[in-house]
């Protein structure tokens, strides 16, 4: 599973000083249970109303189990302003993104001198 | 017997509700009925044999999937696609040896798992498509939010940048 994975790799997004959020349409208290059965160290957000999906056009209609909209898989690097340093958006719902690829835009970010 | 319990098995465990595993549940129920319970057994004992081993590896490869569905966080394309291979030279092999249509049908089983789950690695995997361009570009400036954490406290992209730099994760959710 994604999650899992993501956590086997956290320490290397703290060691490069990368918080991680993993976000979706799913309620607090379903996240809440999900972190505490991962172990998980980084923090989940709820966008139960998928606000934030379509201000990123990454919303799936229909997609889940149960019908729900959920998101498509993806995956932005920001900066201390809040600016994309490195996207990765999947073609489809099926589709995850290794941590590892991350982890190698972080190291590329890093070396490149902070620009403002 | 042993084997002939094994169709079962997998078949019931396979649960209704996803194609694939529907597809391979009756898949199996069919080829057992048609290859093993109405028609006879090859004469060759070799035949007969490698035919079963054939069914092995495509078994075999199966549990590659269903390790995943146990949740155990990991794929295992090798151990399909070795299955899958072995099934596909076993199988190719009895044909060569002893060609004719009851065979074609014992090996029916083995052969369409082999299809199912070669077609379900390449499904899941990055050679059926990859990235799309994404909307929001590298450069711009992600849209501010204030979301709940997993205690209901808001959380705002200020806030979590003021940190220093993030990963922001969407994940499909809802399992």
């Amino acid at each position: 599973m994604q999650l899992g994975e993501l956590q086997s790799y956290y320490g290397e997004f703290q060691d490069a000083g990368v918080h991680v959020y993993a976000v979706s349409v799913d309620p607090p208290e379903h996240n809440a249970r999900l972190k505490a059965r991962l172990g998980a160290g980084y923090e989940f957000l709820s966008d139960e109303r998928g606000e934030m999906l379509d201000a990123l056009d990454i919303r799936h209609a229909h997609r889940s189990a149960t019908g729900k909209d959920v998101a498509i898989p993806t995956q932005y690097l920001v900066d201390r302003d809040g600016v994309v340093r490195w996207v990765y958006r999947s073609a489809s719902i099926r589709l995850r993104p290794h941590p590892r690829e991350a982890l190698a835009a972080i190291r590329e970010f890093v070396s490149i001198p902070h620009t403002k | 017997m042993s084997s002939r319990l094994s169709y079962l098995v997998v078949a019931l465990g396979n649960g209704p509700r996803h194609p694939l595993r529907r597809g391979i549940a009756l898949t199996l129920l069919l080829g057992w009925v048609v290859g093993v319970v109405l028609l006879p057994p090859p004469e060759d004992p070799l035949v007969l044999w490698l035919s079963r081993l054939a069914l092995a590896c495509s078994l075999v490869a199966c549990v590659g999937v269903f390790l995943d569905y146990l949740n155990l966080r990991r794929k295992y394309p090798l151990l399909i696609l070795a299955g899958v291979t072995a099934c596909l030279v076993l199988s190719g092999w009895c044909l060569v040896r002893q060609p004719s249509g009851t065979l074609v049908f014992r090996l029916s089983v083995p052969l369409l798992l082999s299809g199912l789950l070669l077609f379900y690695v390449f499904y899941f995997s990055v050679l059926h498509g990859g990235q799309l361009v994404s909307k929001l570009r590298v450069g711009d400036r992600l849209p501010d939010f204030t979301l709940p954490d997993t205690v209901g406290r808001p959380v705002t992209l200020a806030a979590v940048v003021a940190g220093g730099p993030a990963l922001f994760l969407f994940y499909r959710g809802d399992w």
